[in-house]
Formats: C-alpha cells, sequence, structure tokens
C-alpha cells in the first residue's frame, strides 16, 4: 500500500496559548479505513484539516502523496473528500441532482461524464430517487448521505468523515455504515473522527486515539486495551466498560 | 426545518416542461409578458392570465401562506387608490372596476413569476450572470493579470446570486431557532424589549457569519473557484420559438 499522509511532529497552538496539537506524527497508507477517536476536544478534527489544508500548523511538517502538502493542495481537492459535521452548510444546490453536480463542476468534469459521477454517487450514497429532492427537505441522515454523495461525485481516493453518526437515528446510522461498506469495498482510504467508536469499531482496519492533542494510541482495534479507552475518555457514562459491549 | 414560505425562489418545477426551456428565453418572455400585462386591454389581459393560470397546474401547488401573503399585498396594492379620495369620504367605490383589473394585472405578474422562478434553476441564471460579467472583462484580463490579483468571488457573480438564494432560507431558519431559543428562555420579541432583542440579533448576525464562514469552507474543499468552468446550454427550437413571441408581445405593447 502506498503512503497517502504523512504527519511529522505536528504542532498547534490557538492564540490563546492553548494546545491543540501536540508533536503528532501520522501516516495515513491507501485503502485504510481508520477510525480517529477521543472526546471532545481532543483534536480529532483540527488535526484534519491539518492534513487538507485548512488549517496551518506552528511546527511541523504534512505530506500528501510524499510532497508538502503546500503544493498539493489543487490535487488534494481532487483526491481527497471532507465530510463535515455540519452537513447544511456544505449543500449548495436546490436540487439533490444540483448538489451532487456542484463539485465535479468545479473540477471541470461537464456532460456525459457529469452525468456519470452523479449517478454513481446516488447509488454509492443510497439516494437513488430522490434526484430532484430539495435538499431542505431531506432528513437528518438523509442530508448527511447527500453530503457524503456531494464528495463521491468528485471520484477522491481518500474521504474524510467529521463525527458522520452525530444526531443520527439508528436507522439513519445504518444507512451510513452501509454506504461506508461499500466505499470500503471499491477500495477508498476512509478516515472517520468519531467519539461513537462502537459503531464502526469491527469495520476499522486502524485505531488512532488522541486525548488533549497528542496520539496515545495507534495500532488495529483488536489491540486496544480497556486502559486504552479509560485514559482517553472514551468509556461507557454508566460504567468502565468498553462501550460497544451490551449485556 | 425551513418553511416553503421562506423561498420564493425554489426550484419546484413538478411536471411542468417549462423547465426544460432556456432559462434565457424564459427570462426575456417574462420580461416581455409582465410589460404587456400592465398596459393591454382588459380582452388580452384575461387571455394571458388564463394561458398563465392553465400553465400553473403542473407546477407543485403554492403553501396557502404564500398564496394569502400575495393576495394581501395585490388586494391592497389595488385598493389603495380609492382610499380616502380628498371628499371627506374613506373610500371611493367608483374606483372599485380599475382596481379589479389592476389587481388582476398584479396577479398576473405573480404568476408568470412563479411560472419562471419555480422552472428555472437559479444556478442556471448565475451562470449565465457570470458569463455575461466575464465577457465584458475579458478586453481588460491582460492588465488584471499584470497586477497578479487572486480572483475574487466579485468575479463569480452568478455563484454570489445562487448564494445569497440559498441564504435566504437559512437565516430566515437561523432567525426561527434564535427566536424560539429566546422565547424559551422568557425573551419574547413582542415585547418590543429593544435591549434583549439586540442580544438576539446579534446571535443571528454571528450565527449567519458563522454560517457563511463553514460555507466557504465548504465550497473550498469541493474545488470551487471563481475562475469555475461554464458550461452554457444552447438554444433549442422550442426557446428560439418562446424569444420571437417575447419579441411579438413587445411589439404588442408598442403599437
Amino acid at each position: 500500500m502506498s503512503e497517502l499522509f504523512r504527519a511529522e511532529a505536528l504542532e498547534h497552538l490557538f492564540p490563546d496559548g492553548t494546545i491543540g496539537l501536540d508533536h503528532v506524527s501520522l501516516a495515513i497508507d491507501e485503502g485504510e479505513l481508520i477510525l480517529v477517536a477521543g472526546k471532545n476536544g481532543a483534536g480529532k478534527s483540527l488535526l484534519l484539516r491539518h492534513f487538507i489544508g485548512l488549517s496551518k500548523p506552528n511546527a511541523g511538517t504534512i505530506y500528501y502523496r510524499g510532497e508538502p502538502i503546500a503544493s498539493q493542495i489543487p490535487l488534494i481537492r481532487r483526491e481527497v473528500g471532507y465530510v463535515f459535521q455540519d452537513t447544511e452548510a456544505q449543500i449548495f444546490g436546490q436540487t439533490v441532482e444540483e448538489d451532487l453536480a456542484f463539485g465535479p463542476a468545479n473540477l471541470g468534469i461537464q456532460g456525459k461524464e457529469l452525468e456519470g459521477a452523479v449517478r454513481s454517487a446516488l447509488r454509492d450514497a443510497h439516494l437513488e430517487g430522490m434526484s430532484e429532492r430539495r435538499p431542505l427537505t431531506l432528513s437528518g441522515g438523509e442530508k448527511r448521505r447527500l453530503a457524503i454523495a456531494g464528495v463521491l461525485a468528485m471520484k477522491p481516493r481518500c474521504v474524510i468523515l467529521d463525527e458522520p453518526f452525530a444526531n443520527l437515528d439508528f436507522p439513519s446510522v445504518q444507512e451510513i455504515i452501509e454506504v461506508l461498506k461499500t466505499l470500503r469495498s471499491e477500495g477508498k482510504t476512509l478516515i472517520l473522527l468519531t467519539h461513537e467508536i462502537e459503531k464502526v469499531f469491527s469495520l476499522a482496519s486502524r485505531l488512532v486515539i488522541l486525548d488533549r492533542g497528542k496520539i496515545v494510541f495507534d495500532a488495529p482495534p483488536s489491540l486496544a486495551k480497556k486502559e486504552d479507552f479509560l485514559q482517553s475518555g472514551l468509556v461507557c457514562p454508566y460504567r468502565e466498560c468498553y462501550p460497544w459491549q451490551i449485556d | 426545518m425551513a418553511n416553503r414560505l421562506a423561498n420564493p425562489f425554489a426550484f419546484e418545477p413538478g411536471k411542468s416542461s417549462l423547465a426544460t426551456l432556456h432559462p434565457l428565453a424564459k427570462l426575456t418572455f417574462l420580461l416581455a409578458v409582465t410589460s404587456v400585462t400592465m398596459w393591454s386591454g382588459v380582452g388580452l389581459l384575461l387571455g394571458l392570465f388564463a394561458i398563465g393560470f392553465f400553465l400553473l397546474i403542473p407546477l407543485p401547488r403554492a403553501a396557502s401562506g404564500t398564496l394569502s401573503s400575495i393576495l394581501l399585498l395585490v388586494m391592497f396594492a389595488a385598493l389603495v387608490r380609492g382610499i380616502l379620495p380628498g371628499d371627506g369620504r374613506l373610500f371611493d367605490a367608483a374606483t372599485l372596476p380599475d382596481s379589479g383589473v389592476y389587481a388582476l394585472r398584479l396577479f398576473t405578474v405573480y404568476i408568470y413569476s412563479r411560472l419562471f422562478y419555480a422552472t428555472t434553476r437559479v444556478s442556471e441564471i448565475g451562470d449565465w450572470m457570470t458569463a455575461a460579467i466575464r465577457a465584458v472583462r475579458r478586453p481588460f484580463r491582460g492588465r488584471a493579470k499584470a497586477t497578479k490579483r487572486e480572483p475574487g468571488l466579485l468575479g463569480d457573480p452568478g455563484m454570489l446570486f445562487s448564494l445569497v438564494l440559498l441564504f435566504l432560507p437559512r437565516i430566515f431558519d437561523t432567525y426561527q431557532r434564535t427566536k424560539e431559543a429566546g422565547e424559551v428562555r422568557g425573551i419574547m420579541l413582542s415585547r418590543r424589549n429593544l435591549r434583549r432583542s439586540l442580544v438576539m440579533l446579534e446571535q443571528l448576525i454571528v450565527g449567519s457569519i458563522e454560517q457563511a464562514w463553514r460555507t466557504a469552507v465548504a465550497m473550498e474543499v469541493r474545488g470551487y473557484s471563481p475562475e469555475r468552468s461554464i458550461r452554457l446550454t444552447a438554444f433549442a427550437g422550442r426557446d428560439w420559438g418562446l424569444l420571437v413571441l417575447a419579441i411579438a408581445l413587445f411589439f404588442l405593447k408598442m403599437i
């Protein structure tokens, strides 16, 4: 597997002096499904914003496919999709179809190729039959899938999803998991930022746990021990157990 | 969720075949038909009203709230000429026939406007706006390149236009949520409490700015650039036909 991203000694300080990222080094290979976990404020979103060039580090370097990202931004825009937690902010079309065409059209894709990209994104995100719907009339789960589809229409190699299960009911979560399975079967690199790790634990090939801006665990999920979750606050609020264990 | 009422520019063509017509042909026809509607005789007016009404049938029905607001505005605009005629009376009943015709004119304009907006994507109009501005700016492009200025969103007025219309329902939605959040905490706008209203207004402005910022970041991530490529659709036979009809209507108005 070839390396996609590599961060070396990344540091981020907020203007008030708070440490956002503390000497973070991380490499991500193509085809992985990485779960980046950590409690609220651990630095998950901040780390991935650095990866796509939306934030600038105070120290350290990030590489995309072996080159510093400063020179790779156009390529990253083409190859890396980012699904934000606030899905409404990234919906631009008056209809589902129009929104899906926004990204690929920005990349200069037109005509039949554009139609094909929109069709395959609709299929991958399980939104068939909704192409003429107005985004504002969609449910929370459908909007989340539309946001994912909008990114998929750009045919990315890698998709980053920030809290993909936030505010969703169980059927909507199941739909998102089905979409993730489809993308995984297509060999896309998936990076999931979430604290709801129980929902995708079995799908992940690697678990990265962040705590106060530091990586405290980085290995296949099966190697994680109870202490790793306890230390980083990823425990069931009612008792100290693995959050996905149900009696 | 935003009310349908909040976005009068919503693209909802239903089964209308007007959605397949060229936006420029439709815009020209809308200008012609509204111009004729405001000056034509009653016979032609009734004809245009009937045609417009017939074309409205395949569209989804407008929300009753929208329709009643429009009707209220139309009635007020029509009846205002009879109010306080200056001879001591409150209303001059003799103006009613003229007011009726005027109300019909305004309502016909509304019908054709709705036909246009419901069957035309904002992005289609926006793309033509951007193409027109680019054509005007083309002779000056060499000078701009020499100064190495980054192209701003003002260079893509079509996208600016689309975003403004996209934001209207979202701002109403944010306003509604801010208002409700204030109400459950005891702030009633209806009590005209200026200080508390200002706090809510501040929340609304901050919320809107934050949303605009998130949208800008999301646009960047989805590959947007003000120099985006635009594919304009060509005129088909039906579009030329509509254009000729629009010109004929303009001609009719002149004679």
